[in-house]
C-alpha cells in the first residue's frame, strides 16, 4: 500500500502513522492492542499487585519481589500511554469502560489468599503480559519500529516476572529449585528495560 | 481410578474441517495445539476473545474462563482456550469479531474492540 500523501501543513494527519499504514500495520487494530495491553498493566495487574503484595506478610522476599512487578507494571503503562495518543488513539474517558478492554483477567485475591495461590495468580498474570505483548511484537515487527521497540522492552520485563514468579512458586509450593537466573532489583520496581536503565551486568 | 472420558471435537477451521480426540480434562485449544491445529489465542484466560468459536452442537464446560457470561452461553459462543467437552462437539472457530460484536451488542466486556 503506497503511503497516503499529506499536504504541508495539514495537521488532521500524520506522517509517523501514514508510514506504518503503508508499511503493513492495521492501525486501528494496533490502537485497540494497546489500549488493552495498557489496560492490563494498569487495572488488571498494578492495581491488584497491590493488595496481593499487602497480602504476603510472613513472606518479605515475596513480598519484595511482587513490588517490584507491581512497580514495573506500572511503568508499562507510563510507557505505553503516549504511544496511544501518537497514533490517534485515546483512553476511555471510564475507568470502568478501561478495566473491561484489558486483555487479561484481574489479578483480584485469591481465596484463601495463601502464598502459593497468590504466587500462582501472579504467575498467570505475568504469563498473559507475556503472550499479549509478544502480540504487540508480532504486528509491529519490521514495519513499525517506535511501538516495536517499546513492546519488546515492556516484554523483556514481563519475561524476567515470569521466571521470578516460577522460582518462588516452585519453591514455596513443590520445594524445588528452579532459579529465575536473576536476582533483586537495584531499587524497587527498577525496569531496567522500560525505563532505560543500566542492567545488572556487573 | 477414574479414567478422564474422552470426546470427539469437530474443529471446523477457514483451512478445512478437522476431527481429534479431546479428554474432558483438557482445554479444547491444548487439543488442538496437541493435534498440531492452531488457533487463536492470546490470554489463554478465557477474557480476550482471540479464541472465540460458535458452538454448533454438543455441551462445553466454560467454568476456568475468568469472563465468560451467561449471554455468551445463549448465544452459542465458547472460548475454546478455557473449555472444556462434556460431550462429543462440533465448534466453527476464528470467530473472535463476532463474539465481539456480540459482546458490545449487549454492553459486555469486549477486549482489543
Amino acid at each position: 500500500m503506497p503511503e497516503e500523501a499529506v499536504k504541508p501543513g495539514d495537521v488532521t494527519k500524520r506522517v509517523g502513522v501514514e508510514v506504518i499504514r503503508a508499511r503493513g500495520v492495521d492501525v486501528e487494530k494496533l490502537i485497540k492492542m494497546l489500549v488493552a495491553n495498557a489496560a492490563a498493566e494498569f487495572a488488571s495487574t498494578y492495581y491488584y499487585y497491590t493488595i496481593l503484595r499487602m497480602n504476603l506478610a510472613g513472606h518479605e522476599d515475596y513480598k519484595e519481589i511482587c513490588e517490584d512487578a507491581r512497580l514495573e507494571d506500572r511503568a508499562h503503562w507510563e510507557l505505553i500511554v503516549p504511544r496511544i495518543y501518537e497514533l490517534g488513539g485515546n483512553l476511555p474517558n471510564d475507568l470502568k469502560q478501561f478495566h473491561d478492554q484489558a486483555g487479561c483477567a484481574a489479578a483480584k485475591l485469591p481465596d484463601p489468599p495463601t502464598a502459593v495461590n497468590i504466587l500462582t495468580l501472579l504467575l498467570e498474570s505475568e504469563r498473559c503480559a507475556i503472550r499479549s505483548w509478544s502480540a504487540v511484537c508480532d504486528m509491529t515487527f519490521g514495519k513499525d519500529p517506535r511501538t516495536y521497540d517499546l513492546a519488546s522492552r515492556i516484554l523483556n520485563e514481563e519475561i524476567e516476572h515470569e521466571a521470578w514468579f516460577i522460582e518462588l512458586l516452585a519453591h514455596e509450593r513443590d520445594g524445588k529449585s528452579i532459579p529465575s537466573g536473576h536476582f533483586r532489583r537495584g531499587e524497587p520496581g527498577e525496569a531496567p528495560y522500560s525505563k532505560n536503565r543500566g542492567f545488572y551486568n556487573p | 481410578m477414574n479414567q478422564a472420558r474422552i470426546f470427539r471435537v469437530v474443529l471446523k477451521t477457514p483451512e478445512g474441517s478437522r476431527a481429534i480426540d479431546c479428554p474432558e480434562d483438557e482445554f479444547l485449544w491444548n487439543a488442538a495445539a496437541r493435534c498440531g491445529i492452531a488457533l487463536p489465542a492470546i490470554c489463554h484466560q478465557g477474557r480476550c476473545l482471540t479464541c472465540a468459536a460458535r458452538l454448533e452442537s454438543g455441551e462445553v464446560d466454560q467454568s476456568a474462563s475468568t469472563a465468560y457470561f451467561a449471554e455468551d452461553r445463549a448465544a452459542g459462543f465458547i472460548l475454546p482456550c478455557t473449555g472444556q467437552p462434556r460431550s462429543d462437539i462440533v465448534l466453527t472457530t476464528h470467530r473472535q469479531w463476532a463474539m465481539r460484536r456480540h459482546r458490545l451488542a449487549l454492553g459486555l466486556p469486549a477486549p482489543y474492540s
